[in-house]
């Protein structure tokens, strides 16, 4: 895993310092003057093809990885990978691949770094096949129901037909919070989902909150309402490729000095994006 | 339903390149696999079982596996043996395996619907085999062939989409995009099943004048 | 990449339950697309001109549109028009429309492959159209069609795994959202690709047994 710990430390003192809940007073309050000294070009020694950060991505997430009218790749995560890539002192290359080719292809070490957002569990921060980066956002999963249906509070929402995108963690914790043990219906993916819904085929979505609030910004958007509490807040980084532990370390250095330093912040807000920095912090990062 | 078909206004050049590919890739597949499957059906029709086992056996996996299965060999696990494909190469070499297989068992079945008589006839006659092949059996058994490998050739068409999952951009895969971009899925899909639409129309094409040609009987 | 058979084993419920919904996808796809392909593919050779050409545009154009958009259509679109339908119905009901078309055209070249002198010999006799089509030409037929239709089924069998588009819970779809949920490929691909290898040797064996049951002479 991220084997220089000795090294880690103290940096991660600093960085705990300064990315605390006063990290935007903390940096202009005045104190000791913190600066890194970070290595340009990175020596990554095990990339997939030199020089080049092999980046794989769906380009199929509104706001953080899609295709703009010109077709090109845009986005939240597009523009950090683009980031990572130039501090890095390589270039980025993205590939863009449907999601049941991501995992296999960074198992084949195909890809450098891949996953617009993979949320936290205990299994994949322990897989043989991809290390997890640190978190970049808390995730913060909500349901969504059609106004019309009367829905407003998760009490109406008690034997309601459920759903989601088959095998998310999204789906999995809608259920959880509404107490059901199956879902009514499971759509292939997020236009379906949201078809389904606009459609009455089931009442309740369960989704994360930029699906969520890509949803009410866009067409008949004022016909969609998020329940009140969300059904689950956790976090979620990258996945990096299994023989690149100097990848993984490289990409929390950097991650952690984007919290830190704004860079995160303007791209969220660049893309109308949540900023969850100061919800980090909570968990330490 | 309301449907509004601006959005191919900003949307058409980003998906022609994806048909451009679509398109690219089935007739490169049609052109190596349709060759191959000859010499694959030799080997289904062998009488030899040390030929024809092995064969079965493959034409088995070939077909039997969902062709994403057989994408990801292409593109995952055959690196791992120092031959590196780009997405592109690997979608062709894994759509052609599975192709030529597919056409083989037609061409076998074609071949199989030619009266047996027939061979005995050719061989008492000492026609030289290949010779036999291409002015006796052949022209009898293609009516029964070209129908259905115009059909699986028009399936190809479609089961290209499948390519996105290594990295090919075609047009499904696109279209996609541009759905979860825009919110306006009916309108994409029935421009990219018109788009399949004229591909297909031109294979069916191919098909009549074929059948016209090697079918110059009248049924009644 | 480590083979991790746990996780299959933890997830066997549902994906055996997602094999049953696979097969009995297909049989039914099967029991119900064949012999309307196979009128299809009679009404393709029939010396009725009408008949001819609605089955020709029938089979023509259904081959030309993707079955994903058939599907995409009955199970998201009709509900907008105030029809709505089960996911496995639309499933079903939107397979069966492709495969009559393709099934119907590979039926078609088996029947092209009797001797036209038949027919007219045939229809010098006399012979009533349904009495000499179930006695004369489709057992012809019949050995000649046997390879194509299992290669159409087998074909059919791994097209049941576009159901779950319309939110069916068949082994592909169950095997993706393994996938997705655990982030580990390997196990859950070799799942499905298992599965339908079975199926289709069973298939396979089939084919086998019926070609020398109506072997020709």
């Amino acid at each position: 895993m991220l084997t220089s710990c000795v090294k880690w430390a103290p940096l991660a003192a600093l960085l705990a310092f300064a990315g605390g809940a006063e990290a935007q007073s903390a940096a202009t309050a005045t104190g000791p003057q913190v600066s890194i000294d970070l290595p340009k070009p990175w020596p990554l020694r095990h990339l997939v093809a030199t020089g080049t950060l092999t980046i794989a991505t769906t380009g199929k997430s509104a706001g953080v990885t899609f295709v703009d009218e010109s077709g090109k790749l845009a986005g939240a995560r597009i523009d950090l990978w683009t980031k990572l890539a130039d501090d890095l002192g390589i270039k980025p290359d993205f590939v863009v691949i449907d999601w049941p080719g991501v995992l296999p292809g960074l198992a084949a070490n195909r890809f450098d770094i891949a996953c617009e957002g993979a949320s936290w569990t205990k299994a994949r921060l322990a897989s043989p096949d991809f290390y997890m980066t640190r978190p970049l956002e808390v995730a913060i999963n909500v349901g969504v129901a059609l106004k019309s249906s009367g829905i407003a509070t998760w009490s109406d929402a008690a034997g309601k037909r459920l759903g989601g995108v088959k095998g998310e963690q999204e789906l999995k914790d809608l259920l959880a919070k509404a107490g059901a043990k199956t879902a009514s219906l499971e759509l292939p993916g997020v236009p379906e989902a949201r078809l389904a819904l606009l459609n009455g085929q089931y009442d309740v979505y369960g989704t994360g909150m930029q699906v969520a609030q890509t949803l009410l910004k866009g067409e008949d958007g004022d016909k969609f309402m998020i329940l009140g509490e969300p059904t689950a807040v956790d976090a979620s980084g990258f996945c990096v490729n299994k023989n690149e532990g100097d990848l993984a370390q490289a990409v929390n250095v950097l991650l952690a000095k984007y919290s830190v330093d704004g860079t995160m912040a303007s791209i969220n807000k660049k893309w109308d994006m949540p900023d969850t920095t100061a919800n980090l912090a909570k968990l330490g990062y | 339903m309301h449907l509004n078909f601006s959005v191919w206004l900003t949307r058409w050049p980003y998906l022609l390149q994806g048909a451009a590919i679509s398109l690219e890739i089935v007739v490169i597949v049609l052109l190596l696999s349709t060759p191959l499957a000859m010499i694959a059906a030799l080997g289904l029709g062998a009488t030899n079982r040390a030929i024809l086992y092995p064969m079965m056996a493959i034409s088995w996996i070939l077909r039997g596996i969902p062709p994403l299965v057989i994408l990801f060999v292409a593109y995952f696990v055959v690196p791992q043996f120092g031959i590196s494909l780009t997405p592109l190469v690997a979608a062709i070499a894994g759509f052609t395996a599975y192709n030529t297989l597919v056409v083989a068992e037609l061409i076998v079945a074609g071949f199989r619907s030619v009266d047996p008589g027939q061979h005995a006839a050719i061989a008492a006659l000492g026609l030289p085999p290949f010779r036999a092949y291409r002015r006796v059996l052949l022209p009898q058994a293609l009516p029964s062939i070209i129908p259905p490998y115009i059909s699986y050739s028009t399936d190809m068409v479609k089961g290209t989409a499948l390519a996105g999952s290594i990295g090919v951009l075609e047009l499904v895969t696109r279209a996609n995009q541009v759905i979860l971009a825009t919110n306006r899925p009916f309108e994409i899909l029935l421009g990219i099943a018109a788009l399949y639409g004229i591909v297909d129309a031109g294979l069916m094409g191919l098909q009549a004048a074929a059948e016209r040609l090697w079918a110059p009987h009248a049924r009644r | 990449m480590s083979f991790d058979l746990d996780l299959i084993v933890q997830a066997l419920p549902e994906l055996l339950q997602s094999v049953l919904v696979t097969i009995e996808l297909f049989v039914l796809l099967m029991l119900i697309a064949t012999p309307i392909s196979l009128l299809v593919a009679l009404a393709r050779v029939s010396s009725m001109l009408g008949l001819r050409c609605a089955a020709a545009c029938y089979v023509n154009g259904i081959r030309c549109i993707p079955v994903l958009v058939i599907l995409y259509f009955t199970f998201y679109g009709l509900p907008q028009l105030g029809l709505r339908i089960a996911p496995f119905t639309a499933a079903l009901t939107g397979l069966t429309i492709g495969t009559v078309a393709y099934l119907a055209e590979d039926l078609r070249a088996g029947l092209t492959a009797i001797d036209p002198g038949q027919f007219q010999a045939a229809d010098a006799l006399g012979l009533g159209y349904w009495w000499r089509t179930r006695r004369i030409i489709v057992p012809q037929a019949l050995p000649v069609m046997i390879g194509p239709y299992f290669t159409r089924a087998i074909v059919s069998l791994k097209a049941t795994s576009m159901a779950s588009i319309v939110a069916v819970n068949e082994v592909t779809g169950e095997s993706m959202a393994l996938l997705t949920q655990t982030y580990r490929a390997l196990e859950f691909l070799t799942f499905a690709a298992i599965t339908y290898l079975t199926l289709s040797a069973v298939l396979a064996f089939a084919q086998v047994i019926l070609q020398r049951k109506v072997a020709l002479p």
